[in-house]
């Protein structure tokens, strides 16, 4: 059976077929994609699903000055105070030519060749594709089976800022038809700089963020340019990041919200994933137990300063079962606290899965993905105590880094005090030495969050 | 790292990535961020910084960007380096001989070049292919990195326009060979041979900086 690709509801159940692109368009060799996408265990299709329209997402709606007024004035009229911030990200420059995401997103578009050099033998391609991403400077590179569910409705998403300006405008096929027309989406990651992202809610964190957003953008079209050099289109601002990396392998998606990835946990950077009609072979889902470690965890839901993460379990949205977290609550907040930072991390930061590329973090890992799904509770309660010991329940380091400083006095622990009881005792805490920037400022940490849930439970209940 | 891999053995298509020129010009990024033109001067000059403080934060930077080697040396007379205001936001203590001496004399003392030199397992001359020319890529990034930088603390920055590869030899970054490429001597192995640094390009800028000690290594 050939796909309709004219099918504007997909039906939840079931399989359908769809042509591969092929050198000549001869031969034809068909496939069968399942209906229901395979995003791991951490995210799982329960029911009926719809492609999200770019214009719902929340950069798309706060242009539309939907989300307020502060926010506006946030995305469009803001210059930071900092001279590297002003360098690091289009929106918070003071002109725009000093950032390099201005300059590659204005890049001419290259041709596709005509010719195929290097053939079409799927696995090699795939095995060449990978190793150029990562020799381009790419953290985490996978390959996913292109499905209709990860594609944006409406079918192109234009954010300023990213590489995307004057590029793919076209384009008015539904998310059926251009799932058929490029069967395979390549999604990278890069890395962000372990100490640096340690100091979350700082312009140090923010420095980590932009700069591997901007090199990030100039992979992504490196490796479009070179797609496009080997014969195939490749195109960008189509799809969804998150299902791509989660379909891909790339990892598994956190109750934070966050892709979470075997070697580096959160601290990852998804971009937008190109799209290509190159023949491919599609990476599998990962099982690294995230979904086992955050039903536990949940020391970004703790630790949250705006309570944008949920301590319950999962919620079905939009027909997937997964860990949702309150995206507006958690946008709101950048408009109030620009001038001190803007990238908050907190909930990078605090994840267990983040930490430096060691062999203690890949023995840890690989122990979690290597017990029996129903014994994986006890590995994990002591992979928590082991974490919360050595790391604290918020790291909270001093980083000093080109000038920077985070200005807090690091924990100090008495001998045979473990981490989380010296920042009980206090040790944790620092006045902030440069007044306005510095450690934390001016949020607390949520430590009422429990209190205030259970007061609501108790407000309510008189209410009855 | 990458060179302990013998990738052209294990993907035969790697000797097309690195050696194949691609058919399309557009392909190539380098020129396009260099087409894009300079960004103004910040109109506010952050707080006069520490010349030696200024400078290892500058190195600092340039080594995160990608830089593998950085050295900064005073601008010499003669180099015929023009650095245009870029726009209309001027410092508001701009000197009024903004723009360096170009004539014989002394060195302009106030006005510097930061050297940057990236090493490559690819020679750029040999290997035209768009790893092979990778490195200019990632050279012409952290100039437009620390360029822009500079002029966001309210200083000029521009690109410099000369062959940088004496300057970086005079901070001390290595020996200039018989074949005018800069090498680091004794220190870069790659599948067996002697790697060498591929200088990239330079920043000339006003920002007071230290300079390095040609006879000491650079940074």
């Amino acid at each position: 059976m050939a796909v309709n690709v004219e099918e504007k509801s997909p039906a939840p159940q079931g399989d359908h077929e769809r042509p591969l692109d092929s050198d000549n368009g001869t031969s034809r060799p068909v496939t069968v994609i399942p209906l229901t996408p395979d995003f791991g265990r951490s995210a799982r299709v329960v029911g009926q699903w719809d492609s999200v329209p770019a214009s719902e997402s929340p950069h798309e709606k706060n242009k539309r000055g939907e989300l307020g007024k502060p926010l506006f004035n946030w995305y469009f009229n803001r210059t930071s105070v900092d001279a590297l911030s002003r360098i690091a990200f289009p929106q918070s420059s003071a002109d725009q030519r000093n950032t390099l995401q201005h300059h590659v997103a204005r890049a001419p578009r290259s041709k596709v060749n005509p010719l195929k050099p290097l053939g079409s033998d799927p696995a090699a391609l795939s095995r060449h594709i990978k190793r150029v991403a990562e020799f381009l400077g790419a953290g985490v590179v996978g390959i996913a089976e292109v499905h209709p569910s990860m594609l944006y409705a409406g079918n192109q998403f234009f954010d300023d800022g990213s590489a995307s300006i004057g590029r793919d405008k076209g384009g008015k096929d539904s998310p059926a038809v251009t799932a058929a027309k490029y069967p395979y989406a390549i999604c990278i990651s890069t890395v962000w700089d372990y100490e640096m992202a340690q100091a979350h809610r700082h312009h140090l964190g923010d420095h980590a963020y932009h700069f591997s957003q901007a090199q990030m953008s100039l992979i992504y079209a490196n490796l479009v340019s070179y797609i496009r050099e080997l014969g195939y289109e490749a195109v960008q601002n189509k799809a969804q990041p998150m299902p791509v990396a989660l379909a891909a392998g790339m990892g598994e998606l956190g109750r934070n919200g966050m892709v979470i990835t075997e070697k580096y946990g959160a601290r990852v950077h998804l971009g937008d994933p190109i799209l290509t009609n190159m023949p491919l072979v599609a990476d599998k889902p990962i099982d690294i137990g995230v979904s086992d470690f955050c039903k536990v965890c949940k020391k970004c839901a703790n630790t949250c300063p705006t309570n944008s993460i949920s301590v319950e379990d999962k919620v079905v949205h939009n027909g997937v079962e997964k860990y949702k977290i309150n995206w507006e609550q958690c946008y709101r907040l950048r408009a109030h606290v620009m001038e001190f930072w803007e990238i908050c991390l907190t909930c990078v930061t605090v994840c267990p899965y983040t930490k430096p590329r060691a062999w203690w973090h890949t023995l840890a890992v690989q122990t979690l993905k290597r017990t029996p799904k129903n014994l994986r509770i006890l590995t994990v309660l002591g992979l928590k105590w082991l974490d919360d010991t050595f790391w604290g329940t918020v790291p909270r380091k001093r980083i000093k880094w080109a000038g920077y400083d985070t200005g807090i006095v690091p924990v100090k622990k008495k001998k045979g005090e473990s981490a989380a009881a010296a920042e009980a005792n206090g040790h944790g805490e620092a006045a902030d030495p440069n007044g306005k920037i510095g450690y934390y400022y001016p949020l607390k940490e949520n430590t009422r969050r429990f209190e205030i849930l259970k007061e609501r439970q108790e407000r309510a209940a008189r209410s009855k | 790292m990458a060179g302990l891999f013998n990738r052209k053995k294990s993907d035969p298509m790697w000797d097309h990535f690195i050696n194949r020129p691609p058919a399309d010009p557009d392909s190539d990024l380098v020129a396009a961020l260099g087409r894009g033109g300079e960004g103004r001067v910040f109109p506010v000059k952050s707080n006069e910084p520490d010349p030696v403080v200024m400078s290892q934060n500058l190195k600092h930077l340039a080594r995160w960007w990608g830089a593998d080697l950085v050295g900064i040396v005073p601008l010499p007379p003669g180099h015929d380096q023009v650095v245009t205001p870029s726009g209309d936001a001027e410092p508001e203590d701009a000197p009024s001989d903004a723009q360096p001496d170009s004539g014989a004399g002394a060195p302009t003392s106030n006005w510097f070049v930061v050297v940057c030199a990236l090493f490559s397992e690819y020679d750029p001359e040999v290997a035209k292919g768009t790893g092979g020319q990778f490195v200019r890529q990632r050279g012409a990034v952290v100039v437009q990195h620390l360029g822009a930088f500079i002029r966001e603390t309210g200083f000029r920055a521009a690109k410099a326009t000369f062959d940088p590869i004496p300057l970086a030899e005079s901070a001390g970054l290595g020996k200039v060979d018989r074949q005018g490429k800069l090498k680091e001597e004794g220190k870069l192995k790659v599948d067996g041979k002697r790697g060498y640094v591929h200088v990239t390009q330079a920043v000339v800028t006003n920002l007071p900086l230290a300079v390095d000690n040609p006879a000491g290594p650079g940074q």
